[in-house]
């Protein structure tokens, strides 16, 4: 196949760059060898570049939480154990690892998805935003972890940052929403001790003082 | 009442039994015979959940109730009213002809205010029940389950700056008692909730002996320890003052950050923390209660000098075994060409004793009425009975409730009428709401449906819609998960 | 056994760019390579051990399989769209809201904005023995768990049942099938062009999938035709909980009128076999008669004929029977004053 000889292996070009010609990552050959020969590139564009064929790149930069965080990512490995077990983002919590409790919830381009499912060599050149890139640099939380707080929404709290995060992005396409609708927005997140009615409340609280802090 | 417990591949818990005494009290039946057993089955072990053998016991007695009602014609609330447990209630067996009894129960009073804010009267009052294809029940449930243990030690320390640490060694579950009972001990001292300071988390940290965060247990054991605690430092306190200030300690009292002789001399907490020091010996943790747990003996030995150390056991007397109880209110709408239904209101009124933090004890009513509801409206897992293996690994298939499960709106309110036997007035809330939530939801759907449809948990669209289609349960009740 | 929570066994993971990319590697892998659309059915195999492909050939880089375009005589949904946008679309919406209602009502908000429209119509059925890596007949073997005297089979199927009882699980399938949608499939020969209710098959052609689809082909796109815009439209799932779960039956509708008499309609439903059925003769019978409850009854009784239900899903006749007349004479609003 002509094409397997073409590969884009330069991470950060924007999107539409790096799709040209687009067949990525196959490991064959050895982790050494790829990562290797992806240490001496620079990370500017390099589309056009000849490698070996069949070396794939498993050492990749992601864009968390507005930093370009170098990693070694297995093909296989899911954003949730990339942000956890090699970026040190425990925020982001694995629970039932099956795309169904949703405390693995992180934001991707602004969109919530569930880390668990998520493979993270398909997140090159996307934003993501953990619970941990919420709150200011100066330590200010964000508005909507500040409703969490002034209204205690959450008892053991291993759901909270799946929650939160899912608040954050649907409140970016409803920011105005009803009780019900942000019940709607937060389905897909399960709760143990099943506070919801609190954990409804403290994110509605959050979701005004998402509109006052946006307003002033 | 015969309770046969299948608990898997291993011998007897203790469910059977709860569920005999938790009925015995809720109910105070004349005269009840109970009995369990156990059988063994080639099934995955279990273990207790929420109100182990509480939750089972009511959830078969309140359909009983319900439809022994509308047989009489008797209000749902006004039989139970009728019916629960008020005051010292006597529950289990009678031992040497006597019987065991609650510390204090106040349901009568938590079913009327229930009444009162689900305006049940005018539900229950509504017409048509029926519209199309929907119809529409009310149900109310009796809850309770246990609510506090005593005897655990209290810890604090008052330091020459004018603070008071509390030792806290509760395990906090995010209900926060862990923090919240240690206001019984500021309120004790007068101290401004501002000035305390609560160490917590890390046994190494010199905790006191706690009760283990289970069994609805913490609010009821741990006020009384602080106090305990508070009581112990205020005597020092008094005692600390009469020596540098001359009189009797009991001339003295304790409040706004001072311990005062009316209209005479005073000092501050910080300068009584530092004659504390001055002094050695028990007022500063160099000497301790003998009575205290060894594990707390260890902590004030190793807090000794730091300011004033106050360690105290609760001695505090009980009359009673310790309850908390909750009536529960549902209404819930059935499409009964679907099987299909919906929880339109819930409200938990709660008799819980004094109330130490309203949030946080709202989150607890509601968080486990909801486990309980789960339980009516579809929580189960299921194994094939001929490879004895699970089949229902996964959350769509063993299906823990959703927010969209319950109502965006879910109610709570709480009596906040202090038990009399302990010194607080707080009991203990978990475990209580859980058989409220589950019955409440079971004795709307038979208001809805009729008595005859189904005795069983959960009900699902399937339960509803066979039984209906048959006009008779087509779901063995024991055949619950499936 | 307990859920398995470590990464999964390792595979070779290839994001082509053009759907001739991956049809090329998937030539070059045959039954070895994996097909991911958004993962979401994907990964519970992959995760359990029960699939073990040495090769994963993700889509979600090729822009051509993404988005909604109109067409001469319709619109063109790539078969990458997310449930999400497909719900939130606005000629969607506009035209084709059937099927606007049927994706709003897949899993969870995180599944929708991750979930594809063609992953929702390929999916593999939810059989909890069959996911459960049981040896049953559509995993290899040669008996059906769930169809045993004590088998568990309250979600199983009512009809067309052969050996195998497991139901089709989609949701946006059945209003596919009444939108009169065509699927574009790339195979090994070319473009192919099928009918929705052609992309589906039972046991009886195939115990191992779900689909037409063979090694190396791709599902590409989902055609929609102007033949039913705007008519009157009807879908109702009924699932456990309110989220996240799948339909234990739902119908969907496309009906246009005129005096109130029905003049033209297309019914379906899924959770009632392995394939998500058109009812034919239930469209047959009620085309040129009163659209009213009468005409509802008639359907619903036409609609179950034949079904033979299992120990514990004898409750998904009367559902069906229910939801058929309802999707044809509709339901009745119902409040109450509070």
């Amino acid at each position: 196949m002509a094409d397997k000889t073409d590969f884009n292996t330069s991470e950060g070009v924007p999107k539409a760059v790096s799709r040209r010609n687009f067949i990525k990552g196959v490991i064959t050959s050895g982790v050494a060898v790829s990562s290797a020969s992806y240490l001496f590139r620079a990370s500017t564009p390099l589309n056009g570049q000849q490698s070996a064929v069949g070396v794939g790149e498993r050492l990749i930069t992601l864009n968390v939480n507005g930093q370009q965080r170098r990693v070694d990512a297995m093909k296989q490995e899911t954003l949730a154990s990339t942000l956890r077990y090699k970026l040190g983002l425990t925020g982001t919590k694995l629970g039932c690892d099956r795309a169904e409790c949703g405390s693995c919830t992180v934001l991707i381009d602004d969109i919530p998805y569930y880390a668990c499912s998520v493979l993270t060599h398909t997140v090159r050149g996307r934003k993501v935003l953990t619970i941990e890139g919420l709150a200011n640099r100066d330590g200010t939380l964000h508005p909507v972890q500040q409703g969490v707080i002034d209204e205690q929404g959450f008892q053991c709290a291993f759901c909270m940052p799946g929650f939160i995060m899912a608040t954050v992005g649907f409140l970016k396409t409803k920011p105005n929403p009803t009780r019900q609708e942000l019940a709607q927005g937060i389905s897909g997140n399960l709760c143990r001790c099943q506070d919801y009615d609190k954990i409804l409340t403290s994110l509605m609280r959050g979701a005004e003082n998402l509109r006052r802090s946006n307003r002033g | 009442m015969f309770v046969i417990c299948d608990n898997g591949p291993y011998d007897a818990v203790g469910d059977s039994a709860s569920s005999g005494r938790i009925v015995s009290l809720l109910y105070q039946p004349q005269a009840m015979r109970w009995r369990g057993v156990t059988v063994l089955t080639n099934t995955p072990p279990r273990s207790a959940q929420s109100s182990p053998g509480g939750l089972q016991g009511i959830v078969i007695i309140e359909p009983i109730i319900a439809k022994a009602a509308r047989k009489l014609g008797v209000d749902q609330v006004a039989i139970r009213r009728v019916n629960c447990p008020e005051g010292k209630a006597p529950f289990g067996p009678a031992v040497q002809g006597k019987r065991q009894y609650a510390t204090s129960a106040f349901l009568k009073e938590a079913l009327d205010r229930g009444a009162e804010q689900f305006k049940w009267s005018e539900r229950v009052a509504r017409t048509p029940k029926r519209i199309g294809t929907k119809v529409r029940g009310v149900g109310v449930s009796l809850s309770c389950y246990v609510g506090g243990t005593i005897g655990f030690d209290g810890l604090l320390v008052i330091t020459p700056e004018g603070r008071v640490i509390f030792q806290s060694g509760i395990g906090n579950l995010g209900t926060e008692s862990v923090i919240d009972v240690h206001r019984a001990g500021a309120e004790v001292l007068g101290v401004p909730w501002e000035k305390c300071d609560v160490v917590w988390g890390n046994t190494t940290k010199n905790l006191p002996f706690t009760c283990v965060s289970g069994g609805s247990q913490t609010t009821h054991a741990m006020t009384r320890a602080a106090h305990a605690a508070a009581m112990e430092a205020k005597k020092k306190l008094q005692e600390i003052a009469a020596k540098k200030l001359g009189g009797k300690p009991e001339q003295y009292e304790v409040g706004n950050e001072r311990v005062f002789r009316k209209g005479g001399a005073s000092m501050t907490l910080a300068q009584a923390a530092k004659y504390a020091i001055q002094l050695g010996g028990i007022y500063d943790g160099h000497e301790v209660p003998a009575d205290v747990h060894k594990l707390t003996k260890a902590s004030v030995a190793a807090l000794a000098g730091q300011g004033l150390v106050a360690a105290a056991k609760d001695n505090y007397p009980r009359d009673g075994s310790t309850f908390s109880y909750v009536a529960s209110f549902a209404e819930v709408e059935v499409d009964v060409e679907t099987g299909k239904y919906y929880i339109v209101d819930f409200l938990a009124s709660a008799d819980v004793g004094t109330v130490i933090h309203p949030r946080a004890l709202g989150g607890q009513v509601l968080g486990r009425s909801t486990l309980g509801i789960g339980h009516a409206i579809g929580q189960k897992w299921v194994f094939d009975p001929h490879y004895g293996q699970m089949v229902s690994k996964r959350f769509y298939q063993n299906k823990p409730p959703t927010i969209l499960d319950v109502p965006v709106d879910m109610q709570w309110t709480a009596l906040d009428i202090p038990d009399p036997e302990t010194p607080v007035g707080a009991r203990g809330v978990g475990e209580p709401p859980v058989a409220g939530g589950c019955a409440s939801i079971l004795n709307a759907l038979s208001d809805a449906l009729g008595d005859e449809i189904f005795q069983r948990a959960p009900v699902n669209a399937d339960t509803i819609l066979t039984s209906l289609e048959a006009g008779r349960p087509m779901q063995h009740p024991l055949m619950a998960h499936i | 056994m307990a859920v398995i929570r470590d990464v999964m066994a390792a595979f070779e993971l290839y994001q082509p760019s053009s759907v001739a990319d991956a049809q090329k590697l998937l030539e070059q892998h045959g039954s070895d390579a994996w097909v991911l659309a958004g993962g979401l059915d994907s990964f519970d195999w992959l995760k359990d051990r029960i699939k073990k492909p040495k090769v994963v050939v993700d889509l979600s880089g090729i822009e051509e399989l993404r988005g909604v375009r109109t067409t001469t005589d319709g619109i063109e949904i790539g078969a990458m769209t997310t449930l999400t946008e497909v719900a939130n679309h606005p000629i969607i919406k506009q035209k084709y809201d059937l099927l606007a209602q049927a994706a709003e009502l897949v899993a969870s908000p995180q599944i929708r904005n991750q979930g594809t429209i063609g992953g929702n119509v390929s999916q593999d059925t939810r059989c909890w023995y069959y996911r459960g890596g049981w040896p049953c007949y559509r995993a290899g073997g040669n008996i059906c768990y769930a169809d045993t005297p004590e088998g568990r089979n309250r979600e199983h199927a009512i009809l067309h049942a052969e050996r195998c009882v497991a139901v089709n699980p989609s949701d946006t399938a059945p209003a596919l099938i009444a939108l009169d949608a065509k699927f574009v499939l790339r195979t090994r020969k070319g473009e192919r062009v099928v009918d929705a209710e052609d992309y589906f098959i039972g046991p009886d052609i195939d115990i191992t999938r779900l689909h037409i689809l063979q090694p190396g082909d791709l599902l590409t796109a989902i055609r929609i035709p102007s033949t039913w815009a705007g008519a009157q439209f009807y879908f109702e799932k009924i699932r456990d909980r309110n989220v996240w779960d799948f339909p234990l039956m739902n119908v969907a509708s496309a009906m246009v009128t005129s005096d109130d008499r029905i003049e033209r309609i297309r019914i379906a439903v899924n959770g009632a076999a392995a394939r998500p059925l058109r009812l034919k003769a239930v469209e047959d019978a009620v085309r040129g008669r009163p659209r009213n409850a009468a005409t509802g009854e008639m359907a619903g009784k036409l609609a179950v004929q034949g079904a033979v239900p299992l120990q514990f899903n004898a409750y998904k006749i009367p559902l069906m029977r229910n939801l058929v007349k309802r999707a044809i004479s509709g339901v009745q609003e119902a409040t109450w004053a509070s």
